[in-house]
């Protein structure tokens, strides 16, 4: 079982709340983020988080803007370890970003919440 | 033939008044025909006139014809536009510099009117072509990606919801249909992305060696959920212990799909005969089923994308899993085909292998 503080970036409400339900009852304590601004500041203000779960394709600032912007930051928050989930295809390149900068890579599928607990569980 | 589209724009570039004359004469009729004697001029109309052709003199007196070529290439606004020169020069050296420059086709001077008016049509036709082939990559695309997200969100809450444990069947029931569409369209959604980059050819093949045996094996693991639902006996004939080069993701996924869509078309009780021979330079793997057999007309255009021959009937498969084999066995320099059996007994699919992948030019 869970147990982690964990900050869920994505500009889906819907998924948030999902995510936030179903990793919530497996004992993590969930917050929630809808843009890399609001979740820049809570990484700045709130209490250490130990994972953050990230949506790659957002308007305005995307998932990429805010790997850059964490590797600028001070540990532990640049620490932090990222688990990425995109509906979108990689190219070769963003995958060999990723890949080096995340801890895992979810592409949003039929087991999409199955493998984000299993991810979120091993991590 | 009445054509009720807008007419197609052609713009003319030469410095001499006569040539544009005579396309004027040839042209005129049938389209929207502008000119330009200067190759400032053309530059500042080809955008603005939005031309659909140009037809482009190699020699003008400010910007030669080869360098407005390329000034026109790098214009996106002119992606699709073709452009054909006019040269009196005939030298291959000339028409091969023309191309370079990015013209689609050259004519030489005097042209005959037949000639230049067939060629046009054949190229404002490969335009509009484009262009539709363009549209429908970015609807697929646009589509496809949009859906992913909320399909998440909607299976992962049916699913939510099958967790509680006070639900009566008819509940239990209801999610479980929410469950199963949501998954085939997701499905539908997957298969269709995986095509798109396949489509796009921003594939990379990483080859290694593979066990003919050890990849059906893996097929035959994975399917073995279907395969017992439908009561199914699996035979694998590989007496020469075949080897193959290839991308191992990739051909196990095509593999899969083609037992896949044996088993949907294989009675109860059934029999998969997978078996594996070499040809020469290519290996020739088998997926022999005994059920209907495919008819005649199903036959020609099976392996084309959202083709079916039924729309108002057509089952899970939405088209797309053969498509899909057949642009990875072509990735790898092979080919797939079909054939019902000789003794009108279901249908036979043949994968193809060369023993070398080339990488493609």
């Amino acid at each position: 079982m869970g147990g982690k503080r964990i900050l869920v970036i994505d500009d889906d409400r819907s998924l948030l709340r999902l995510v936030q339900i179903i990793l919530g009852r497996r004992g993590n304590q969930v917050e929630v983020a809808l843009s890399v601004q609001e979740a820049e500041g809570m990484l700045r203000e709130q209490a250490p988080f130990n994972l953050i779960i990230l949506d790659l394709m957002m308007p305005n600032e995307n998932g990429f803007a805010f790997l850059h912007w964490q590797e600028e930051q001070p540990p532990p928050l640049r620490d932090i370890p990222v688990i990425m989930n995109t509906a979108k295809q990689l190219t070769p390149e963003e995958q060999q970003y990723l890949d080096r900068r995340c801890l895992k890579i979810i592409i949003k599928g039929i087991n999409f919440t199955e493998r984000l607990i299993t991810e979120v569980e091993s991590a | 033939m009445v054509d009720l589209h807008e007419r197609s724009r052609i713009l003319v570039v030469d410095d001499d008044p006569m040539n544009i004359y005579i396309v004027r004469e040839v042209l005129g009729d049938g389209y929207e025909v502008q000119s330009a004697s200067t190759g400032e001029q053309a530059l500042a109309l080809a955008d603005e006139f939005g031309a659909d052709l140009i037809l482009l003199d190699v020699m003008m007196p400010d910007i030669d014809g080869y360098e407005l070529c390329r000034r026109f290439r790098a214009n996106p606004a002119l992606a699709f536009t073709k452009v054909i020169l006019v040269s009196a020069k005939s030298m291959l050296r000339d028409r091969l510099e023309g191309y370079r420059a990015g013209a689609d086709d050259y004519i030489v001077k005097p042209f005959d009117p037949e000639e230049l008016r067939a060629k046009v049509q054949v190229f404002l036709r490969l335009k509009s072509v484009e262009e539709v082939e363009r549209v429908k990559d970015d609807i697929i695309n646009v589509f496809s990606h949009e859906t992913r997200t909320p399909l998440n969100t909607i299976i992962g809450f049916a699913r939510l919801l099958d967790e509680s444990s006070h639900l009566s069947g008819a509940e239990r029931e209801a999610i479980q249909h929410i469950r199963d569409n949501g998954e085939s369209l997701m499905e539908l959604v997957d298969k269709t992305i995986f095509l798109a980059s396949l489509r796009k050819g921003n594939c990379r093949l990483s080859l290694v060696s593979l066990r003919l045996d050890a990849l059906l094996q893996a097929v035959f693991t994975k399917l073995a959920a279907t395969i017992a639902e439908k009561r199914l006996t699996v035979q694998v004939v590989d007496p020469e212990q075949l080897t193959l080069v290839a991308d191992e993701t990739l051909l196990t996924t095509a593999v899969a799909l083609v037992i896949e869509n044996a088993i949907k078309f294989s009675p109860l009780g059934g029999t998969l005969v997978a078996s594996g021979e070499r040809h020469g330079r290519y290996l020739r793997l088998h997926i022999r089923d005994n059920g209907r057999g495919l008819p005649q007309s199903r036959l020609v255009a099976l392996f084309n994308a959202f083709v079916v021959d039924d729309i108002a009937h057509h089952g899970q498969g939405h088209g797309l899993g053969l498509a899909i084999v057949k642009h990875v066995l072509r990735l790898h320099g092979g080919d797939i085909s079909a054939r019902n059996n000789p003794d009108a007994c279901g249908c036979t699919f043949t994968l193809l292998l060369p023993d070398k992948v080339l990488p493609p030019a």
